[in-house]
């Protein structure tokens, strides 16, 4: 089903709609909250609750605009608020600086997969413990822009940071990045 | 850097292997927690899901009966059924005789709309709406909303308005939403490309002009379709946005190929509706 009937199908009442919904997104809603939070459960709860808030509130969504965007801030932004949450429950300070650059530069200087096994898995390994070490809002802007591939325009408007009328986001992707991560702070 | 429109492999791997695709199955938790909630907004949902299924369900049986009635071979096998078992079906009223039950179709309806008046009580300022529209598009929803970008935090009225040809179905794209809010963008701005922005003047004050609209260039993931959109020129929408009296107006009109004089034009029309 076209995910604009499936909107407006949802907006008169009929649970179809969100189970289409639902059916297209879950997976990369998951794994970006996975990605985040780091604890699977609690990434699937985010995203039921995401779901079930969607409905609640999809009288406010402006059809005229794409659902995506708009469904993954709910996402990312519960997910960040439960790993803030979470982190401080265990006395871990945010991630520096330092780290989240290095995990950037990371990210663009390894565009493709090496065929090496073990180099890869090497890779992999490091990555998943740089992120581990970043705070909740520099993980949250890593992952809208290198895992849920929104363009530095469309990651920008997940954090409404764009007040007046009409904005224009064009910039270079570290310096989006940088404003998201102030924005976030 | 990374490479266009595409997740970063080394991500992909990562959340691939904490959260498989092949195990994500949202559904199934979704609709038992819509069971075992006691919101007052989820037992609506299940209220709308089961009238919903009723509705349908009722539809079809009456469908069925009338197409059996109506079909006179499976009316005399059911009658000999009925014989058998020692009943006589009897016509009280001659004159129905051949009717058929009549089955209201389902219809998708449009969410609530309000009136300008409505609205009006409900934004603290002077209301102006468009007095000129192009061809035959008429007031289709109006409605406002609080816009915020936190949820905790109390948000500003915003006035949305949409304008769609007369009579024209629910799926036609062509349509005008025209907002007014004070601070924020109702739900946050448009995305459009910098580079295509035209500067203008509306009603003395500077404005943006845009004229295009994005286009799926149809080579990705049907799942990340809005990561494979490509600016064209050539698509018929236009978007004019500036301030005035301290709001913020924005027009954007799809698939309408309104020109960027027929936009200000509209914007010009703005008047109180009485």
């Amino acid at each position: 089903m076209d995910e604009t009937k499936a909107v407006a199908q949802l907006k008169t009442g009929d649970i179809t709609g969100l189970r289409t919904l639902v059916e297209r997104y879950q997976v990369e809603a998951v794994q970006a909250a996975c990605l985040i939070t780091g604890d699977r459960a609690e990434a699937e709860d985010i995203v039921q609750t995401a779901f079930l808030r969607t409905f609640e509130k999809i009288a406010r969504f402006d059809e005229a605009r794409p659902f995506r965007p708009w469904f993954l801030r709910m996402v990312v932004n519960d997910a960040i608020k439960a790993t803030t949450r979470q982190r401080r429950q265990i006395s871990l300070e945010d991630g520096e600086d330092a780290d989240y650059w290095a995990v950037l530069k990371r990210l663009d200087m390894t565009t493709r997969e090496p065929e090496d096994f073990v180099q890869r898995k090497e890779l992999l390994e490091e990555m998943q413990g740089a992120l581990d070490r970043l705070s909740p809002a520099q993980r949250a802007a890593v992952v809208l822009h290198y895992f849920l591939d929104l363009s530095t325009a469309e990651a920008a408007n997940q954090l409404n940071c764009a007040p007046g009328t009409l904005r224009w986001h064009l910039s270079v992707a570290r310096e989006r990045l940088r404003a998201l991560l102030t924005a976030f702070k | 850097m990374k490479s266009k429109n595409q997740s970063h492999w080394i991500l992909k791997e990562i959340a691939e292997e904490s959260a498989p695709r092949t195990t994500i199955n949202q559904w199934s938790q979704i609709e038992a927690r819509l069971v075992s909630s006691p919101g007052e907004n989820r037992l609506k949902m299940i209220a709308r899901l089961y009238t919903s299924a009723y509705i349908l369900v009722t539809a079809v049986l009456i469908l069925l009966a009338a197409i059996v009635l109506a079909v006179p071979q499976a009316r005399a096998s059911i009658k000999e059924v009925i014989q058998r078992m020692g009943m006589e079906l009897v016509q009280p009223n001659p004159d129905s005789e051949g009717a058929v039950a009549s089955v209201e179709p389902i219809r998708i309806t449009p969410p609530p709309s309000m009136t300008l008046e409505e609205i009006q009580k409900q934004f603290p300022y002077k209301l102006l709406v468009p007095t000129w529209l192009p061809g035959d598009l008429s007031l289709f929803h109006a409605d406002v909303i609080q816009s915020t970008s936190d949820e905790n935090t109390p948000g500003s009225p915003c006035v949305r308005l949409s304008y769609r040809p007369t009579g024209a179905p629910l799926d036609d794209p062509r349509h005008i939403s025209f907002k007014v809010s004070l601070g924020e963008e109702c739900g946050g701005p448009f995305l459009l490309p910098a580079t295509k922005e035209q500067a203008v003047e509306v009603n003395g004050q500077p404005g943006s002009f845009v004229q295009g609209g994005w286009r799926s260039d149809g080579k990705g993931d049907p799942e990340t379709t809005y990561a494979h959109l490509q600016w064209d020129d050539s698509l018929g929408d236009a978007y004019l946005a500036w301030e005035q009296e301290g709001l913020n107006y924005f027009i954007a009109a799809f698939e309408l190929g309104l020109t960027r004089e027929e936009m200000i034009r509209i914007a010009k029309s703005i008047r109180e509706p009485w």
